[in-house]
């Protein structure tokens, strides 16, 4: 439910993906085939010259030393700090606020997430089928939306989870007199296989 | 329920606050895409953590060359050239290089892969009219295994049931000496599945050991 922008996550898979199956794809030609590998040879030359006269045309001052090196040196530092912001984007769109009524004369209400987030929690906490529960508030778009995950114990039925769920987020409907978005996330895991299995029914 | 004792009065008219979408169904849908398929996160988090590391690499050779120092590793010139120059390799060094070249054809294939296939969460959707819900297989599997194991007259830890994205295989161990129905347990396990209501459906089968296990 987070924000994490997932077409630019594939985006990137992908960019790294085909630059390295070109490259292994080119450097197998080359290895492998000997007509490949003997344009190959005969372009290195003037490619060389073509970048020694680059770099012999742009020197700082009187220098030897070319500043397209230096700029190079630049972009890849531009290159990293873009990646760096790529990284931190992920896992994001947590919000503290779950609701402002509109403003009266009197003032206006906000409504924090930690409200919602207590009181389902207490709720839910109450009940033996989960060994734990855990409820979030994320921002999806204009709208706060929450989120129930809860760890059953072995053997829980899923419809029995969900409706405890679900009339939990039904109370809290009505004390708050609004219907969030919501999303109730039924997990087994690694807690669950190793707590004692309850008496159910 | 103790927290939560609802007022009666949640009827009145009031404003709709900001913040509260008045499109639930098309947030849910959104929700439940995103929750049954994977985000990719990690695989791209290791890969822009590797691509910082080399264009760190490669700055830090471009300006130790600048300075005049001797290169950390290759002086980039080097880099160039040798790249460029592809000398004729001869039998070990031959295969090396045609090995480690098929391997990163190998790793780009698969990264184009993994950035287009779907990438399915081993979970399923399950219906409410108030909120979208998700059930980990791992949870299904659980609960297909105690229903089968009671339906049949065993311990469940003598079941055993894997749920995938479209079918669930449960798979029981008699008591010695006794047969067990398995119509019946099916027809159970499929009960138990409709009043679960997933999306995508389930099919189920069973099966039974043919040996059987001393006080199952």
């Amino acid at each position: 439910m987070n924000s994490t922008n997932r077409a630019l996550n594939r985006l990137v898979i992908l960019v790294v993906g085909v630059l390295l199956t070109a490259l292994g794809a080119a450097a197998l030609l080359g290895l492998l085939v000997p007509t490949v590998h003997g344009d190959w040879r005969s372009i290195t030359g003037v490619v060389q010259a073509t970048v020694s006269g680059w770099l012999g045309a742009t020197p700082i001052g009187d220098g030897s030393a070319s500043w397209l090196l230096i700029a190079a040196a630049a972009l890849l530092v531009i290159a990293i700090l873009l990646l760096v912001a790529f990284i931190l984007r992920q896992g994001r769109g947590h919000t503290r606020r779950l609701l402002t009524e509109p403003s009266t004369e009197h003032g206006r209400t906000v409504v924090e997430a930690a409200v919602a987030e207590q009181l389902l929690h207490d709720a839910l906490s109450a009940r033996t089928e989960f060994v734990s529960n855990h409820v979030s508030t994320y921002r999806i778009g204009q709208a706060s939306a929450l989120k129930l995950s809860v760890t059953c114990r072995r053997g829980v039925s899923p419809r029995d989870a969900i409706s405890i769920a679900d009339g939990a987020i039904r109370s809290l409907d009505v004390l708050l007199g609004a219907r969030l978005p919501a999303l109730i996330q039924v997990s087994g895991g690694f807690r669950a296989r190793t707590s004692a299995s309850t008496r159910l029914q | 329920m103790s927290a939560i004792s609802a007022p009666r009065d949640a009827s009145r008219t009031v404003p709709t606050p900001h913040g509260v979408s008045d499109d639930l169904a098309g947030i849910h849908r959104r929700i439940l895409r995103r929750e049954t398929h994977s985000p990719r996160s990690l695989l791209a988090i290791s890969l822009a953590i590797l691509l910082m590391v080399v264009f760190a690499w490669i700055a830090a050779e471009l300006i130790v060359g600048l300075l005049g120092y001797p290169a950390l590793l290759v002086a980039p010139i080097d880099m160039f050239r040798s790249a460029l120059a592809v000398p004729l390799l001869e039998g070990t060094a031959q295969s090396i290089a045609v090995v480690s070249s098929a391997l990163v054809l190998l790793i780009g294939i698969a990264l184009i892969v993994a950035s287009l296939a779907a990438g399915r969460r081993a979970r399923h959707m399950a219906q409410t009219d108030r909120a979208a819900a998700v059930v980990d297989n791992e949870v299904i599997a659980s609960a297909l295994a105690r229903h089968a194991a009671r339906a049949a007259g065993i311990s469940p830890d003598s079941t055993s049931v894997s749920v995938g994205h479209r079918r669930a295989v449960i798979e029981l161990t008699p008591v010695s000496g006794h047969r067990l129905d398995v119509d019946e347990i099916t027809r159970a396990a499929r009960e138990q599945l409709d009043g679960y209501a997933l999306r995508p459906r389930l099919a189920v089968s069973v099966r039974v050991a043919s040996t059987g296990k001393v006080g199952s």
